[in-house]
């Protein structure tokens, strides 16, 4: 309950605020001061938060004009960001630390998701009851930026297994081409669930379980940005954490929103499928229990976790330094 | 409820649940049998239309993956140009009308002028077919599934169905062969053929399922390829529909659908008409795909209906016109019945000329008539006779009557004996036991100081015995007149009794003088019960007799003639057997014993009080019981 009230606490100082500033500039409203935000993929339900704060008028309450910039295949944040076609993006941590290792100097503001959605999966009926039976299977693994994070994963393991890549369907792990696959429990879990397959034939292997932090959706902006606009910066995480709140309390509109979008782009997923992602999500970004209490920020023992594992797996050549990458109003002090 | 009603509406009830229970059972197992028959005929008919739809699609998936097949076995034997790449595919499009696209993708792709890989890829337009490079910026080849699965998998596959963005937004699908180096065995690159579904759409569309029947049809994953939603088609699955529209039990049937199999069950998707629906499904392909056919519950029972609309009605019309029949039956029992009841009542009330229904036939009633009218001529007959009888023994008892008050008129009535002497006093009382008796007694002065009395018991009852004794008392009335010895005069009694006795009847008789000045008593006893002596100085003594038999049986018989004395205040005391014998209900015997006991207490006693003292001791002793003899009590006395 503690971070909700900071969550509360801060959007309500920042009402006052500007209620403060609308006062004292009069009548004149203030003009909105444009922002675009990239997201990590095409629009679904991982982002339901930020396009509630577009609908509902939360960011224009905040001053800002925010354009959501869809993510997708081929879209890497970094490169985004550095060549200046968005001013934030959501990205996990562990690709944002190889996007500065290669000279991106991506910053984090705001940890979105506290609890980590990475997991493998695995078909009862070929054997894989726990961890250990992964030992040279077939088993596909996320490309892109969950990658990282899963290959440091096995390899801390010590698992000898067959890599296969994974890309955009289930199809090969539903016709039994490999043994384990990976998938974001709000995602390609749930796509599982809704080809047929039910819980009870498979195996779920939450990374988050076993003690691997790979921080999942916060958001990046670049140093420079950051300290050119930290007011803007400021507004635009505070304005995000109210719309996550908001489509906590009311879900169903949470979901309208995404499926406007969805629906807008031809996206060939379906409101069911939507809706167990938002849960998910909602679940991961609001977990109940003991790491529940980060309110949106990110502690330095889980960076130093990620970015050792990262190194261990060869996908780093040096550790980022907490203070530099984590922006001081992002950063968890217990 | 029912035993309140009369007989015609309760037969009638009766008959109607009877008939009406079979009836509904008879319909109930009609509506399962046809039920199952028709549900059956409906699946086989889906059977054969899923068959000869999936017979179709079958015919042009072979095709495809003939055609893309030897496409393959002619790349891993040449290495064509890019080309005589496209070439090849131009014309396998050109002979092979399923395919709408086809494409040679290699490992290692050739390159064009500008060192830029080739992909030969080429479908058809409206405007003839069309060659594309599919390596273009951001699309990676390898990862798509038609290239990743069969090298991933190491064997021909389908792909899902996707949606083609490039193409002409159409939806298709992919047979992908991979392609071996025919030297080493290396996978190399694959060989593909795209198929449109819009074919498939129309087909399944075209499906005639009658009103409101749907097909559809979902791939492995439970994609739905086609549906009567067209919004549905690759957005959802029928597992994400099933959740979405809250159908419970969908997920099971999907489940089925994927796994290969094939049925035809009810399925519960509630929609705002309400209607229920049954679902045939069957796999089609031989990929996992699954054809399913749902039909509203009505259609599939609209027959059913119609037949059990027209049973419900016949029935309706059989249940009324039974109902008219069964009353017309009740009421031509029960009217007659109500005829006889009647009938009965006058019966009953007394009047025995009260009509009786006469019915024709030999049924129970028309039986039950006659035997009615039989018993109201028995009735009559009986009465009658009745009467008669009543009349005849209204005389006899006039007779009785008349007998018994002329017997009662034989014995003395006058007990006052004061006109004669005032020296005797006597009292008796005769009980018969009917009307009249056997029993007599009789009491007069011979002159002025004999006084005569005697007490006697014929056999028998009844008027022979009391015109046996009536006979005998008028012979010793006049016998003890002339001679007055009394054994003497009982002799002459008996010689006359026996004289003209054809009956054998016989009468025992105690007959005394007493002369009431001199108190000198004689007297003679015919086989009657002893008599008793009491007064003061004596309990109860009988007297003692000389020889004597019962008068009327023998003639020549003598009697003795006893003498005694009486003392001034003894009373002699005579009775009948029929007080001795006097029974109670135990049918014991009063006994002499118990009289004389009794009479030992009476000493003092005026004859009239010993009488009454007596006849009141015996009754206590029989209580009621039937008196079987007629009693007779004599009591006199010399003062």
């Amino acid at each position: 309950m503690d971070f909700l009230r900071n969550w509360r606490m801060s959007g309500l100082l920042l009402c006052l605020a500007f209620s403060g500033g609308f006062s004292h500039a009069g009548e004149k409203p203030i003009p909105l001061q444009k922002v675009r935000l990239m997201t990590a993929w095409f629009p679904q339900s991982q982002f339901a938060g930020y396009y509630v704060a577009v609908d509902q008028g939360i960011y224009k309450k905040y001053g800002l004009d925010v354009e959501i910039i869809s993510g997708g295949p081929d879209k890497d944040q970094g490169i985004y960001l550095q060549t200046g076609k968005t001013d934030f993006a959501i990205s996990w941590l562990a690709p944002a630390m190889v996007n500065r290792e290669k000279g991106i100097p991506m910053v984090l503001v705001g940890q979105v998701m506290e609890r980590s959605n990475l997991a493998l999966v695995g078909w009862k009926e070929r054997g894989i009851r726990c961890l250990n039976d992964l030992q040279g299977r077939r088993v596909s693994l996320f490309q892109g930026w969950p990658r990282p994070s899963m290959y440091a994963f096995l390899r801390a393991q010590n698992l000898d297994v067959e890599l296969v890549p994974q890309y955009f369907t289930m199809d090969l792990f539903l016709r039994r081409g490999v043994d384990v696959a990976s998938v974001m429990t709000y995602n390609e879990y749930n796509m599982l669930y809704l080809s047929g397959v039910d819980a009870s034939e498979l195996t779920l292997i939450r990374l988050s379980d076993l003690g691997f932090v790979f921080p999942e959706d916060g958001i990046y902006t670049l140093d420079k940005t950051l300290s050119e606009n930290p007011e803007m910066t400021r507004k635009l995480v505070a304005a995000t954490k109210e719309g996550w709140e908001f489509s906590r309390n009311k879900p169903e509109l949470a979901l309208a929103s995404v499926m406007k979008r969805v629906n807008e782009d031809h996206l060939p997923t379906n409101i069911t499928h939507m809706k167990m992602m938002l849960e998910e999500i909602l679940a991961s970004i609001f977990p109940e229990g003991k790491n529940g209490k980060h309110a949106g920020k990110l502690s330095m023992e889980d960076f130093e976790s990620c970015a050792k594992q990262m190194k261990d797996a060869s996908l780093l050549n040096a550790l980022p330094v907490y203070e530099q990458m984590v922006y001081p109003g992002a950063r968890y002090a217990p | 409820m029912l035993h309140k009603l009369k007989i015609a509406p309760r037969l009638a009830i009766l008959i109607i649940l009877g008939v009406g229970t079979v009836t509904g059972i008879a319909t109930y197992f009609d509506y399962v049998m046809g039920r199952k028959m028709f549900s059956e005929e409906l699946h086989g008919r889906v059977e054969n239309l899923a068959a000869a739809t999936a017979g179709e699609m079958e015919v042009v998936k072979r095709a495809v993956e003939k055609v893309v097949q030897e496409v393959a076995v002619v790349l891993e034997d040449n290495k064509l140009s890019t080309e005589q790449s496209y070439r090849l595919l131009e014309r396998t499009l050109e002979r092979h009308h399923e395919l709408y696209g086809a494409a040679i993708a290699l490992d290692t792709p050739a390159l064009d002028g500008k060192n830029k890989p080739i992909v030969p890829y080429v479908h058809r337009t409206l405007e003839g077919n069309k060659r594309v490079n599919l390596h273009v910026d951001g699309y990676h080849i390898k990862e798509a599934d038609w290239y990743f699965l069969p090298y991933q998998l190491r064997k021909p596959a389908w792909t899902e169905p996707y949606f083609d963005e490039g193409g002409g937004n159409i939806i298709m699908v992919t047979y992908s062969v991979p392609l071996r180096d025919s030297k080493t065995g290396k996978f190399i690159g694959v060989v593909t053929g795209d198929v449109s579904l819009e074919w498939l759409r129309t087909l399944v569309e075209g499906m005639d399922l009658g009103e409101g029947g749907k097909a559809f049809i979902i791939s492995r994953s439970g994609t739905f390829v086609t549906y009567p939603d067209k919004n549905d088609i690759m957005t959802q699955t029928i597992f994400s529909l099933a959740e979405e529209k809250g159908w419970t039990g969908i997920r099971a049937l999907g489940q089925k659908m994927i796994r290969g199999e094939k049925g035809f069950e009810p399925v519960d998707l509630t929609n705002d008409d309400g209607d229920e629906f049954w679902i045939a499904y069957t796999p089609v392909l031989d990929m996992g795909w699954s054809l399913g056919a749902f039909f509203p519950q009505r259609q599939v029972m609209a027959r059913l209906y119609e037949l059990g609309k027209v049973r419900l009605i016949m029935c309706l019309a059989g249940g009324l016109g039974l109902i008219i029949v069964v009353w017309r039956i009740a009421r031509s029992i029960t009217r007659p019945l109500t005829d006889l009841e009647t009938a009965a009542e006058g019966l009953a009330s007394g009047n025995l000329d009260t009509p009786i229904p006469v019915l024709p036939g030999k049924d129970e009633v028309a039986t039950l008539s006659r035997s009615f009218s039989k018993m109201q001529g028995d009735l009559k007959s009986y009465i009658s006779r009745l009467e008669d009888e009543a009349s005849q023994r209204a005389k006899i008892e006039t007779d009785l009557k008349v007998a018994h008050d002329i017997q009662a008129s034989l014995v003395p009535r006058n007990f006052d004996l004061t006109t004669y002497s005032h020296r005797v006093s006597v009292a008796a009382d005769l009980q018969p036991a009917r009307e009249v008796g056997g029993d007599f007694f009789d009491f007069f002065f011979l002159d002025s100081d004999r006084f005569f009395f005697a007490v006697g018991d014929a056999s028998g009852k009844g008027i022979p015995a009391s015109l046996f004794v009536a006979v005998t008392q008028a012979y010793l009335r006049a016998f003890i007149r002339s001679d007055d010895d009394p054994g003497r005069a009982l002799a002459r009694v008996n010689d006359a009794l026996a004289d003209s006795n054809d009956t054998n009847m016989f009468i025992s008789l105690f007959c005394a003088i007493l002369n009431v000045k001199t108190g000198e008593l004689v007297f003679a006893n015919a086989g009657h019960n002893p008599t008793y002596l009491l007064g003061p100085g004596l309990v109860s003594k009988s007297l003692v007799m000389g020889k004597g038999g019962l008068l009327g049986i023998f003639p020549g018989q003598t009697f003795e003639t006893g003498r005694t004395r009486l003392q001034p205040g003894q009373t002699l005391l005579g009775y009948s057997d029929g007080i001795v014998e006097a029974e109670n209900a135990a049918q014991e015997f009063y006994t002499e014993e118990k009289m004389a006991e009794f009479i030992a207490t009476c000493v003092g006693d005026t004859p009239e009080q010993i009488v009454s003292k007596l006849k009141a001791d015996v009754a206590t002793f029989v209580a009621g019981a039937d008196q079987s003899d007629d009693m007779t009590i004599i009591a006199v006395n010399l003062k």
